[in-house]
């Protein structure tokens, strides 16, 4: 092969590179097809620094079947850089709830303390309103309220909390116009 | 190695430089635009190493 070709395929070869990083940037941050997954199962996580205040919760655990944490007051709070603003988050817990206390999530609707809390399920899922969440930042702030902890006595594992956040479809909105 | 070869290979180090160095930028600029618009999703680092190798390689060779 003649050698000016060969730099040819690899300038263009680089070219596309950087392109298709820049695409599956601006592709991640916008979501085009309406839904973003975050899943946090207590490794590292650019999106969230974990379950706060210390005081409420101690530190992570991970052994064979993962990492956890473990809730012992009430109620702690899970900040996390949102990309874009979504409409609504469909949330599973992962939890290891053994005296089967009534657990809620909910997320930050306003300055100070304000927040609209959804009752999670027997399987762990909780349904959010997202387009009343206070986002500061970009960060919105969430709240898990097991109100039985109240009193040290008895805790609650966490390990894991998955949001599958959700927004218009902006990819189809588009497709349906052409 | 003969020089046709070296040539080619400094050609190719020198696309890879300046590919990262702009990739770099770009990114740069688009993290200070928006916090996290880069680093929630992708290290950026990788294309600063990138490109200090490509570059002392060009120049070793």
């Amino acid at each position: 092969m003649e050698k000016s070709i060969l730099v040819k395929i690899f300038k263009w070869l680089f070219i596309a590179l950087a392109a298709l990083l820049i695409i599956f940037l601006f592709w991640k941050n916008y979501s085009p097809t309406g839904e973003q997954t975050i899943d946090y199962n207590f490794t590292k996580n650019n999106f969230t620094a974990g379950l706060n205040p210390s005081a409420r919760v101690q530190k992570i655990v991970c052994d064979k079947t993962g990492c956890g944490q473990a809730v012992f007051n009430d109620p702690t709070y899970l900040d996390m850089i949102m990309p874009r603003r979504f409409q609504t988050a469909d949330v599973k817990l992962t939890l290891d709830n053994p005296n089967d206390f009534d657990v809620y999530f909910g997320v930050k609707t306003g300055p100070g303390w304000q927040y609209a809390l959804s009752k999670v399920d027997q399987n762990g899922n909780a349904h959010l309103d997202l387009s009343v969440a206070y986002i500061n930042k970009r960060t919105a702030e969430f709240i898990l309220s097991i109100p039985s902890l109240k009193d040290n006595k008895y805790s609650v594992t966490v390990k894991g909390i998955k949001f599958t956040f959700k927004k218009d479809n902006f990819l189809k909105k588009i497709l349906n116009k052409l | 190695m003969n020089s046709l070869n070296k040539i080619l290979i400094k050609e190719i180090l020198r696309l890879l430089f300046a590919a990262s160095l702009v990739s770099y930028l770009i990114l740069f600029i688009l993290e200070f635009w928006q916090t996290g618009f880069v680093s929630l999703y992708f290290n950026s680092d990788i294309i600063l190493i990138l490109m200090i190798f490509s570059g002392i390689i060009f120049m070793i060779i």
